[in-house]
């Protein structure tokens, strides 16, 4: 009988219960839709920073000082007196947070003159540097990806899969507008080991001190300087979580931390933890997080994610309230029926199962239809703003159905508990 | 043997009396009216009798068992047991059908089953029309299903509030026939009315006046209605 | 009646807040991208640097709202004698520093009093010194005229200085007086920053120095001087010194001052191999207050910025304005997609709401179906009817709008606060808005259910339960 009594509710008076079973939906679509975004936006928000260029430097743990911001000076290849196996370099992408390494270029330099006597830096690094890693996994590292915000004014990228990679090098705007250099032309460069004359792939506007240099295969400076298999340092560009009071104990000395406290720091993606996977991956090298990036995106971060996440909040009151406001409009709309159903002598719990039952038969299928219409929004979102796809977290479809499951408890069952203390002669009786 | 005793009952809302002091008697197997115009009290009696409401003063008995006193699960359950109730507007669940309707009060009784609901419908003359939903339904058939409905658990007691006053003749009579076939049958009948022709067809009608039982009229020619009315039945039986 | 507006209310509360707040994102979120440090440079056209006045020149073209902070640098050369270690000095102002550099992290403090100087970690901890240690820096001015001949400076009683490289990076310093006849009276040799017991000697080696005296520059080694045994190197810097030496009249002598360590800086970056010092003690150490470049640290969007360096450069003389691609180009493209974000969200959010209000007031004005019908009955007309309703639906989204907008503004607030610790600029334009869209949505969901009510026939209405 009861489940007759259902099916007649919900085939008798499809009109009302679809426009409740539409309500939930929307409310239930945008619960999901916000909450997937939110929970995916740190990550997409991470990708877009990693724009800033490295968060990571890792240098040789002898190795002395040197390198100014705006060239007030000598460049590192006499002080220097320890290196990193260039062969070393594949091991950053075997740590445990090896997933969230995007990009890493490898840096040596060296002063090198010019036909007219001026010194200028050479930088070696990888361009474009094909990596195939044992996971699968295929990357393509170095100064194309760690230098976004370079523009190619002339010319264009050095391109490592070209045969002549190895004579060609990039020069900065600055030193290309002083020496009168095209795309094209040929240059002479001398150095420590040896001399040997390059071609000018491109030209670059970096809009730093970078413009007064110019750069080159890690090949070419590694012959100029006869460091063959030796690298300065590298740069890193990694995703990583923002730092907090655990972390800054970590980064201060790790072994200070207890057993558990070390586990949920090794395994969770702070700058500090993915340095020190890097010193062990490397031998002789020391990792450590350039602040100016590392705590810019930290800050980023944390604001995008406390922001979506009030917004989001906003927008589950918002739809609680919605969904449990008509909800109670629906049970005071059935007064009547209550009241007959009360009047032929069902008990009230009766009553309230078969009213309950059939809100939250409406209630799943608007829930239902909601997540995946939510879902839609989410990519929608994700796709217009980050070109990418939202991830599916499982962990919203629990969440949003205790929300839609709750709201519509709260905002039947008091209306439900209104209308059977009223008297059903007072529901019954109209018009005498 | 009794059935219904209301003594000294009086319902007060505020200043105003809408039953003061009434007194009235039913006994098992009675057909009794309750006349009055708007505002008698006849409502508030109904509700009362109905345990859908109960007295300011006074003690209902039905059965023995005063029901001024019980609390509301357990009017319920009495209702339940032992009250068909037929209201004035059909009140019928909108979304079940006719028979649904009819099986909805079994459900609460003890257990639905529709063969038995579709009988009680064969006997308002709705067998046919079993599947069909109240909108589909003119007044009068509605009507005849809440009658259906209120006589499908037996109840002792069947109360009916101006059963028909939304209907025509030929509906009317239809329901007049049966309650005389429920009171042949041993049923007691409580019909409120401010019909004269309705209450003509009890065997006694009790008259209210601004919440006081100004006075009760014994049917006299009640018998002989009875079996006038036989006769017809047997005839259209034959034919 | 309640519902709907309770149902109006939260759709005005979620419009005012989320525009409010995608409104503001941009002021908002700009101020964090200020952790990533200096977004514009100050430079000097004059390689000699810029004076404090072109600088605050400068900084007039910038809103004092939106500059965050603005700091001065120059960077000289300084040894370190006692470990025979040169390095960068940067002069600057710490108060700027904290804001132009939040990301600076400094174990002890940053120097507050004269001479005092904050250590880079790299120089800390190869030279090994801490908090509270004493470092004693000299700096020696460059030669005075770096154009034209240095024999031109060789007169008769002239006082030349010279430096060259000597061994390990490190220079060597003389300074030489002719006598009447241009030949060589008398010289003294710093070599403090070569090894003590080798090169260190041609600084103390009497005879090493006397075997200059009476001689004419240029001199060449081996030839014209010998060297000292086992430190070539140095011998031939302190050659080559002298015969590049010039004139001293117009330079500032050479000075050491000691000053204490207050903290160590680690950035991870550059700044690691710095020594920092305020400008002051700077100017007290060359004599000279001069800037070689300032960092902006601005709030404000790229087209701003840009519109502010050619200003700067156009309009100050001296100077010119560069901005520091790297931070602008990352900032521009993060902060834009975040605001489209805002923006797609708000959208999102509030399309779903209007359609939420909406299908509660049409449940809402389908359930008054039987009065609607009940007044027919009784004589209303159709288009009294109509307007009634609509009259009263659009009282509400009145009602439910105001209120919504007020919620929705302190909704606004409370996540400015909590999120960017600071307040929302108010968008007075906004309480109208809202109002309007309120009483608009109301208005139009009403308007279907009530055709179709007053469409029915009033006895259909009344009969139905």
């Amino acid at each position: 009988m009861l489940f007759r009594m259902i099916r007649g509710v919900l085939f008798h008076q499809k009109g009302k219960m679809l426009l409740i079973a539409f309500t939930i939906a929307l409310g239930a679509s945008l619960a999901t839709g916000m909450l997937n975004v939110m929970m995916d936006v740190g990550d997409k928000v991470n990708q877009e920073l990693k724009n800033y260029g490295a968060n990571i430097v890792v240098k040789p743990k002898d190795s002395s000082l040197l390198a100014d911001i705006y060239d007030v000076g000598e460049s590192g290849e006499e002080l220097n007196t320890a290196w990193l196996n260039e062969s070393d370099l594949g091991k950053i992408k075997t740590i445990f947070w090896a997933f969230n390494i995007v990009d890493f270029a490898p840096l040596l330099d060296a002063q090198t003159e010019l036909p007219d006597g001026s010194t200028v830096k050479l930088n070696g690094s990888w361009f474009n540097h094909h990596l195939s890693l044992p996971t699968g996994e295929e990357l393509d590292a170095g100064v194309v990806g760690m230098r976004s915000w370079w523009d190619i004014t002339e010319g264009r990228w050095l391109d490592e899969k070209d045969e002549n990679a190895g004579e060609e090098i990039m020069a900065g705007a600055t030193i290309a507008r002083e020496q009168g250099w095209k795309a094209g032309d040929r240059v002479v460069l001398k150095a420590s080991k040896g001399q040997k004359t390059v071609t000018v792939s491109g030209v670059y506007d970096a809009g730093g001190d970078e413009d007064e240099q110019i750069f080159g295969t890690l090949a070419l400076v590694q012959e100029l300087t006869g460091r063959e298999g030796k690298v300065a340092s590298v740069e890193v560009s990694a995703i990583t979580t923002p730092d907090n009071e655990l972390a800054r104990r970590a980064a201060k000395n790790p072994a200070a931390l207890s057993g558990r406290d070390y586990e949920t720091w090794y395994c969770t993606a702070y700058v500090s933890a993915i340095c020190y996977q890097i010193q062990e991956a490397i031998p002789g090298s020391v990792a450590s997080a350039v602040r100016k990036v590392a705590e810019g995106e930290g800050a980023v971060l944390e604001k995008t994610q406390l922001l979506m996440i009030l917004i989001t909040a906003l927008s589950l009151i918002g739809s609680a309230l919605g969904i449990s406001n008509l909800v109670t409009a629906s049970v005071m709309e059935r007064a009547k029926e209550i009241g007959l159903l009360k009047a032929i002598g069902a008990r009230d719990h009766s009553i309230t199962g078969i009213i309950m039952t059939e809100i939250m038969v409406t209630a799943l299928l608007g829930g239902v239809a909601g997540y995946f219409l939510g879902f839609g929004f989410a990519q929608l979102i994700g796709r217009s703003v980050f070109g990418a796809a939202v991830e599916m977290k499982p962990a919203v479809i629990p969440v949003v159905a205790a929300l839609v499951a709750a709201v519509t408890l709260a905002g039947s069952l008091p209306a439900i508990r209104t209308v059977l203390r009223l008297r059903p002669a007072e529901v019954l009786h109209g018009g005498h | 043997m009794s059935l219904l005793e209301l003594k000294n009952v009086s319902k007060i809302y505020g200043d105003l009396k809408a039953l003061d002091n009434v007194n009235v008697h039913v006994d098992k197997g009675e057909w009794v009216a309750i006349m009055g115009p708007s505002g008698s009290g006849k409502s508030t009696m109904m509700n009362i009798i109905g345990c859908m409401d109960k007295p300011t003063l006074g003690e209902v008995l039905l059965d023995g068992v005063d029901i001024a006193k019980e609390n509301s699960k357990k009017l319920t359950d009495i209702r339940r047991d032992k009250i068909g109730l037929i209201f004035q507007q059909f009140h019928m669940v909108n979304y079940l059908t006719a028979v649904e309707n009819v099986m909805v009060s079994q459900y609460y009784h003890s257990m639905p089953d529709e063969q038995e609901a579709l009988e009680a419908l064969g006997r308002v003359g709705l067998r046919e029309r079993a599947h069909h939903l109240p909108s589909q339904l003119s007044g009068g058939e509605q009507q005849r299903v809440c009658v259906a409905r209120a006589l499908i658990n037996h109840p002792e007691l069947i109360l009916a509030d101006e059963p028909t006053g939304n209907l025509d003749e030929a509906n009317e009579n239809i329901v007049l026939d049966l309650f005389a076939q429920l009171h042949a049958e041993g049923t007691t009948l409580i019909v409120v009315t401010h019909d004269p022709e309705v209450a003509d067809a009890a065997q006694r009608t009790i008259v209210l006046e601004h919440g006081k039982v100004a006075r009760e009229v014994i049917n006299e020619h009640f018998d002989e209605q009875q079996k006038l009315w036989l006769a017809r039945l047997n005839a259209e039986n034959k034919g | 009646m309640l519902i709907a507006l309770l149902s109006i209310g939260i759709g005005a509360t979620i419009l005012a807040g989320l525009v409010t707040i995608y409104v503001d994102v941009p002021r908002q979120m700009g101020a964090q991208f200020r952790s990533f440090g200096a977004n514009m440079l100050i430079l000097s056209d004059d390689e000699k640097g810029m004076s404090k006045d072109q600088m605050d020149k400068a900084l007039e073209g910038i809103p004092a709202d939106q500059l965050v902070g603005a700091a001065p640098y120059r960077y000289i050369r300084v040894d370190m004698t006692t470990r025979q270690q040169s390095f960068t000095s940067a002069g600057t102002d710490f108060d700027q520093i904290t804001k132009t550099s939040p990301y600076f992290s400094v174990e002890g403090r940053y120097p507050e009093n004269p001479r005092e100087v904050l250590v880079g970690k790299e120089i800390a901890e190869t030279i090994g010194i801490r908090e509270g240690s004493d470092m004693e820096l000299t700096w020696q001015p460059a030669a005075g005229n770096a154009e034209g001949d240095p024999s031109e400076d060789r007169k008769p009683g002239a006082v030349l200085s010279g430096s060259a490289e000597g061994w390990s990076g490190g220079t060597v310093y003389v300074t030489v007086k002719l006598d009447d006849s241009s030949r060589i009276a008398s010289l003294t040799i710093d070599a403090g920053t070569q090894t003590p017991e080798i090169g260190g000697l041609a600084q103390t080696d009497e005879a090493f120095s006397r075997q200059f005296v009476g001689k004419t520059l240029p001199l060449t080694p081996g030839e014209d001087v010998d060297a000292l045994s086992g430190a070539t190197i140095t011998s031939t810097a302190v050659v080559e010194a002298l015969n590049t030496a010039r004139s001293t009249q117009d330079t500032v002598a050479a000075k050491t001052v000691k000053y204490t360590v207050t903290g160590i800086l680690t950035t991870g970056g550059e700044e690691e191999s710095y020594v920092f010092m305020s400008l002051e003690d700077m100017a007290g150490l060359t004599g000279s207050d001069i800037v070689d470049v300032a960092e902006l640290s601005v709030s404000a969007s790229a087209e701003e910025l840009e519109a502010y360096a050619e200003q700067i450069t156009g309009n100050v003389d001296g100077v010119r304005a560069r901005l520091v691609k790297r931070v602008t180009r990352s900032e521009t493209a993060v902060l834009g997609k975040l605001q489209s974000l805002v923006f797609l969200v708000t959208a999102v959010v509030l399309i779903l709401t209007m359609i939420c209000v909406s299908t509660t007031m049409m449940a809402v004005v389908s359930e008054r179906r039987r009065e609607i019908g009940l007044r027919k009955a009784l004589g209303a007309s159709d288009g009294s009817i109509r307007t009634e309703f609509l009259g009263e639906g659009m009282f509400l989204g009145l009602l439910g709008g105001v209120l919504g907008a007020i919620l929705g503004f302190a909704f606004a607030q409370v996540v400015s606060v909590n999120v960017f610790d600071s307040s929302i600029t108010f968008q007075p334009l906004l309480l109208p808005a809202a109002v309007i869209v309120s009483m608009g949505v109301a208005a139009l969901s009403c308007l279907q259910p009530i055709k179709r009510a007053v469409a029915i026939d009033p006895a259909i209405v009344l009969k139905d339960e």
